[in-house]
């Protein structure tokens, strides 16, 4: 077994709304991520995978839960204990021109954490800078581009030097090709997996998008509503969803391959919310195969081997579920 | 990109022109009037414009034109000193008060609602009477009543700029707080400002003048357009002079600063009305 | 009356009071910081200390700070506005004379602006680019740049110095109005003109009006019609965003014209130090702002349908 890089042990994040609301945005969220892999984490929008991102590296103080990283509790991480751990952790955001800011150019930008860490002096800052642009396939001379001179797929490159400045360890990945063209997708997933290896990186790849977390995961986490209803190593997962949101998510996907057929499956019910959720699964109001349980408790995560766990009581009370 | 735009409109390259002459003549003053501007002469009183006093002289024999040479002086460092203070105050705690929601916002904006209670002038007025008439006094009350319409814009555009994921990745980077409000929020918010601050300047002017003008501003001797005008006003149908070249002045000062404003705010920020 | 209006009333009211108290307090406080003794400045070069002692127990300067104030409040609540240091009469007096002076002339000159603003507002923008239109804008960015002292001034010159027909200051007759009150309505009649301008330009510009257009309505009574309907948002909004600006130049046109207002009274209470008025005629004319900016809300509610209170 490889070493775990980061545990997420019951992680709860809730937002108040007006009225006594809560969005139960994550509630109660536990996965590990192992050095060196690169988990896919996946749910429509609106299932919290997000907030969860944001949660990891510190950004959203979490209501609940521990954050595990190499061993050490970093959930309530401040300070000077803190600054040293953004390090070593950094996030990738999904939409380049926003969290780029307009008014720095490529140089700047990449330069930032750099000069916040006092990484070096201004002669070395510029040196990195350079390697930086030249690690993420930029050309030297968009050193003093500014965001609105450049196209996406370049931008989100300026995104990634920027987080690998540092030289971190582990990087969250926030839909980070879900805003470019088709075209250019494939070449930041590239860069991406190529710079995994090189740098030995962790990603934590959260995104909506079946087929590209397909392509780039190691394993899988599938959220739902909030909850994790389903991991499983990728390949475990595509071939053989056990959880029938996961079965429901992966029939949407279009099949490219002539001759194999896969009905797909319609849900119906709602479009739920996470505002306030009764105490059974998160599912059971879209679930075809609920159970009259279903509604009174929530189903505990059980593994169906080989790394392979699911929420779901069909799966715990050994019914199979074809 | 801005200049090129800039130049197309006449009306803010007009009010440049005006701007940049009046700060020529303050530049230049000693120059263009190599003279004692407080000299009195009194032989010489409340003559009428000639070639030796192209505007004329005051009550006591000074001359009007060198005295307004140097008062552009004195009303330009007025009027740019208030929205200065203002605009640095207000900024900040427009800054503040956008970027830390909670009670922190809560307080700055209720101690602004307190301010904009009071109808400016006469909350200057106020100032002045608690500090005494002065122009130091008159900068510092217009300074305070310009400070909530700083505070007022600065924070709802800080409220736009910190939704940006930019705040987002300078936190997850590990910038302070005070690097993100003055690297990130104040570069964002800075058309706004500049925009209120011209047209700012327009209106300290005449509220610094308008505080001369009832003897609660500069002093005599001080030439200070306001208080030059007063000056005339017990003469005003024997010598107008007196009182018509200064006002002239600040009126066209005014005027520059409108214009320059109203075509910055074209270009800089369309959605400002 | 719209629905949830009355509520809104309400609210608005009852959140007016802490505010005003609060500028009470403000306007109190910065007083007692204001260097000098009033009761020596009232007295004069040579009083004595016994005089001067005397006079502090009069004014009631001899009180506690807080027993100061809390009577200037609990005053304030009970409508009494205490007595002038200067004149030794009621401060309620001497503002009930002065206050409807200086809202007679505003009113005439908020009057004068209306009504003429609006009428070159709408013939600008149906001219627009004609030399018409390039005239009224002209003057429009002179009138919002003019210092209203010095207009004040340079009428006095033209109208009663160079044409001698009217009083050049003073109070009264009808003639004693004029002046005053065009210099007065100066400002807001440019901003009033500038904003029908646009308005109007934006409603030329719409769909439904080239519609009445194709439909055989003629110019006129398309631009009558909107004319009139809209007339009144840039009214109101200018009384209600530049009240302070209004009241700086009551402030000063009753200085230039020497008219008997409470902008008057209050500018001559700072140079004397009388305290119980300067804080009276702050107080009143923060509750009038107040008020003004609750009705100027509520009318445009009236003007703009889309305006709801009820959610």
């Amino acid at each position: 077994m490889t070493e775990q890089l980061l545990e997420v042990v019951d992680l709860v994040k809730h937002f108040p709304l007006p009225r006594n609301q809560r969005v139960h945005a994550v509630d109660g969220i536990t996965f590990n991520i192992a050095a060196g892999e690169t988990l896919g984490m996946v749910g429509e929008s609106g299932c919290g995978k997000t907030t969860a991102g944001r949660a990891i590296v510190r950004l959203i103080e979490p209501d609940r839960g521990r954050l595990i990283y190499r061993g050490q509790d970093i959930t309530h991480l401040a300070g000077a204990e803190l600054l040293s751990m953004r390090r070593r952790m950094q996030i990738i955001f999904q939409d380049p021109y926003s969290s780029l800011d307009p008014r720095k150019s490529a140089g700047q930008l990449i330069a930032e954490p750099l000069l916040i860490h006092r990484w070096g002096t201004r002669g070395r800052i510029r040196e990195r800078v350079r390697e930086l642009l030249e690690q993420v396939g930029l050309t030297p001379d968009m050193v003093s581009k500014y965001p609105h001179e450049l196209d996406g797929g370049r931008c989100q490159r300026i995104g990634i030097a920027r987080a690998l400045a540092l030289g971190p360890e582990f990087i969250v990945c926030d839909e980070p090709v879900s805003a470019l063209d088709v075209s250019i997708q494939a070449q930041i997933l590239n860069l991406m997996k190529d710079l995994q290896e090189r740098l030995s990186l962790t990603y934590l790849f959260i995104s909506h998008n079946l087929a590209v977390v397909k392509h780039i995961s190691d394993r899988v986490v599938v959220m739902y509503l909030g909850v994790v209803v389903e991991t499983a190593p990728t390949e475990a997962l595509f071939e053989d969803p056990l959880h029938p949101y996961t079965q429901a998510l992966l029939s949407a996907i279009p099949i490219p391959a002539v001759g194999e057929r896969r009905s797909r499956i319609i849900l119906s019910g709602d479009v739920p919310t996470p505002v306030n959720p009764g105490p059974g699964c998160r599912f059971h109001k879209r679930c075809w195969l609920a159970s009259p349980v279903c509604g009174e408790a929530a189903p505990k995560m059980v593994d169906a081997g080989g790394g392979h766990l699911v929420a779901c009581f069909r799966v715990s009370e050994g019914a199979v579920i074809q | 990109m801005f200049w090129r735009r800039f130049k197309r409109d006449r009306n803010a390259v007009a009010g440049l022109v005006i701007i940049t002459l009046i700060v020529l003549m303050a530049v230049f003053a000693p120059v263009l009037a190599p003279f004692d501007i407080n000299a009195q002469d009194l032989a010489h009183r409340r003559e009428a414009p000639s070639k030796a006093h192209p505007f004329g002289t005051d009550i006591f024999g000074r001359d009007i034109l060198g005295r307004i040479v140097y008062g552009a002086r004195t009303t330009l460092l007025a009027g740019v000193l208030c929205v200065l203070v203002g605009g640095v105050v207000g900024s900040a705690l427009g800054l503040v008060a956008g970027y830390y929601e909670g009670w922190v916002s809560a307080a700055i904006m209720r101690a602004m609602d307190v301010l904009l209670a009071f109808p400016y002038f006469l909350l200057a007025i106020l100032i002045v009477a608690v500090l005494g008439p002065g122009l130091v006094n008159a900068v510092i009350a217009v300074s305070v009543t310009n400070v909530p319409n700083y505070a007022r814009v600065v924070r709802s555009s800080a409220m736009v700029v910190k939704r940006h994921e930019m705040i987002e990745a300078a936190r997850a980077m590990g910038a302070s707080d005070a690097r993100i409000i003055f690297d990130h929020v104040l570069p964002n918010v800075l058309a706004p400002i500049i925009v209120l601050s011209t047209v700012g300047v327009a209106s300290a002017v005449i509220s610094t003048a308008a505080l001369g003008f009832l003897g609660l501003g500069a002093q005599p001797p001080t030439a200070e357009w306001g208080l030059m005008l007063s000056e005339g006003r017990s003469y005003i149908t024997a010598s107008p002079h007196i009182t018509f070249f200064p006002g002239l002045f600040i009126v066209l000062l005014v005027l520059g600063f409108n214009l320059l404003g109203d075509g910055l705010r074209d270009i800089l920020d369309p959605r400002l009305k | 009356m719209k629905k949830g209006l009355g509520k809104y009333v309400l609210i608005r009211l009852v959140g007016a009071v802490p505010l005003l108290l609060v500028v009470a307090v403000i306007v109190f406080v910065l007083l007692q910081y204001a260097p000098g003794d009033p009761a020596e400045l009232m007295l004069g070069m040579d009083a004595t200390p016994e005089n001067v002692a005397q006079m502090r127990v009069k004014m009631g300067l001899d009180k506690p700070l807080h027993v100061q104030l809390l009577r200037f409040l609990a005053g304030l609540l009970r409508g009494d506005l205490g007595t002038s240091w200067q004149s030794g009469r009621p401060v309620a007096e001497e503002i009930g004379r002065t206050l409807p002076v200086t809202a007679y002339v505003s009113f005439v000159a908020i009057v004068i602006s209306s009504v003429v603003g609006v009428l070159v507002g709408v013939l600008s923008a149906v001219r627009q680019y004609s030399l018409v239109d390039n005239i009224v804008r002209v003057v429009v960015l002179a009138g919002v740049s003019m210092p209203v002292f010095w207009l004040g001034l340079m009428l006095i010159v033209v109208f009663s110095g160079f044409l001698g027909v009217l009083p050049s200051s003073g109070w009264g007759t009808p003639k004693h109005l004029v002046l005053p009150a065009v210099t007065l309505a100066t400002y807001p009649l440019a901003m009033i003109t500038r904003l029908t301008r646009s308005s109007m330009l934006e409603v030329i510009r719409q769909d439904y009006v080239r519609t009445a257009r194709a439909k055989g309505l003629s110019m006129r009574a398309v631009i009558v019609h909107h004319a009139l309907q809209n007339a009144f948002i840039p009214v109101v909004t200018v009384i209600g965003i530049q009240f302070g600006v209004l009241l700086a130049g009551a402030v000063l046109t009753e200085s230039v014209f020497a008219i008997p207002g409470i902008g008057r009274l209050t500018v001559a209470a700072v140079f004397a130090r009388d305290y119980p008025v300067i804080r009276a005629s702050v107080v009143l004319t923060a509750a009038i702002f107040v008020l003004i900016n609750l009705l100027v809300d509520i009318s445009y509610t009236y003007l703009d349908p889309r305006i709801r209170y009820d959610n």
